[in-house]
């Protein structure tokens, strides 16, 4: 459906072409404005005013609790961000139970076979030669 | 009201503290830290193969191909001298990396070192030197330090000798791993 245009001639349409807005302000208004523009610009920020309101030992508190929050979250921060060293080919062998099995009996098969190096001598006599 | 703000701060200082090791308790575990096979358990498991299977299970380990060439010559030379062995053999070199695993890092360390101390002494001083360890291991601590320090003790040993011999105390080994009589046995 299409909308009607009133003509050029209708008195509606000559009547808002005569009409010229005429804003009635209050004279104070720009002074009023000013003022709170100002008030605005020099009142300190949410948190400062929100801190104002605390009591002495809240603030300290709050401040210890904020600065323990940043500690942990830069630990946190600070290793995962450390890279994970790459796996050794010696912590692989050490890892793996037969690797490092056979690594410790190629290294210390002298002591695996002498294991009992320390063991008590079987002679009597020579532990008696040893007392004092 | 005044009262409670001592109160306050130490709540707040246990914070402090706290925080920063519940962060650090919940981060990443050391690798070294996983808990590992003992020792003697892989042995265990390859010497069930016939030993013909052995080396070749072994080269198709990823684990083994990743190692360097010189790493994978020292641990075949294991692996052949394991196979040199005889199921009986096998089965103590077994019982004793068990009991190797069974001491700490320090222990481990010591014993080796008086072990390659006492393979350079001549067979009549190993003697010597085992019947000391034996019979002074089962004394208490005070006992033991007053009967090393008499001259009639001394005289026997050399001063490298003395000093093996008080590694060797010290380090407190199990009786049953390195098979020395019991301290208070017979």
């Amino acid at each position: 459906m299409k909308p009607q245009i009133p003509p050029p001639s209708d008195p509606l349409l000559r009547l808002l072409d005569e009409w010229q807005p005429r804003p009635q302000l209050d004279p104070g208004f720009d002074r009023r404005l000013q003022r709170r523009l100002q008030a605005a610009a020099a009142a300190p920020p949410a948190w400062r005013r929100w801190l104002a309101d605390l009591s002495p030992q809240l603030r300290w508190a709050s401040a210890a609790v904020t600065l323990a929050l940043l500690l942990t979250l830069g630990l946190f921060v600070f290793r995962g961000a450390a890279p994970a060293p790459p796996p050794a080919p010696y912590q692989t062998a050490q890892v793996d139970p037969v690797m490092r099995d056979l690594q410790t009996l190629a290294n210390d098969g002298d002591l695996l076979d002498h294991l009992d190096f320390l063991s008590a001598p079987n002679s009597r006599s020579t532990r008696l030669q040893d007392r004092d | 009201m005044k009262s409670s703000a001592p109160i306050r701060r130490l709540a707040l200082l246990l914070v402090l503290l706290l925080i920063p090791a519940a962060a650090q308790r919940g981060g990443r575990r050391a690798p070294g830290l996983r808990p590992r096979a003992p020792l003697g358990a892989g042995l265990q498991r390859l010497s069930q193969l016939p030993p013909a299977q052995r080396e070749q299970r072994l080269r198709q380990d990823p684990n083994f191909q990743r190692l360097p060439p010189a790493q994978q010559q020292r641990i075949l030379g294991g692996l052949r001298r394991l196979n040199a062995m005889t199921p009986q053999q096998q089965q103590r070199v077994i019982r004793r990396l068990r009991n190797l695993g069974r001491l700490s890092p320090r222990q481990r360390a010591g014993l080796l070192q008086i072990f390659r101390q006492f393979q350079s002494l001549p067979p009549a001083r190993r003697q010597a030197f085992r019947a000391a360890y034996n019979n002074l291991r089962q004394l208490p601590p005070a006992q033991r330090a007053l009967r090393m320090s008499r001259p009639q003790f001394q005289q026997r040993f050399s001063p490298a000798e003395l000093n093996a011999l008080r590694q060797a105390l010290d380090l407190n080994l199990p009786a049953d791993v390195v098979g020395a009589r019991p301290p208070g046995g017979p």
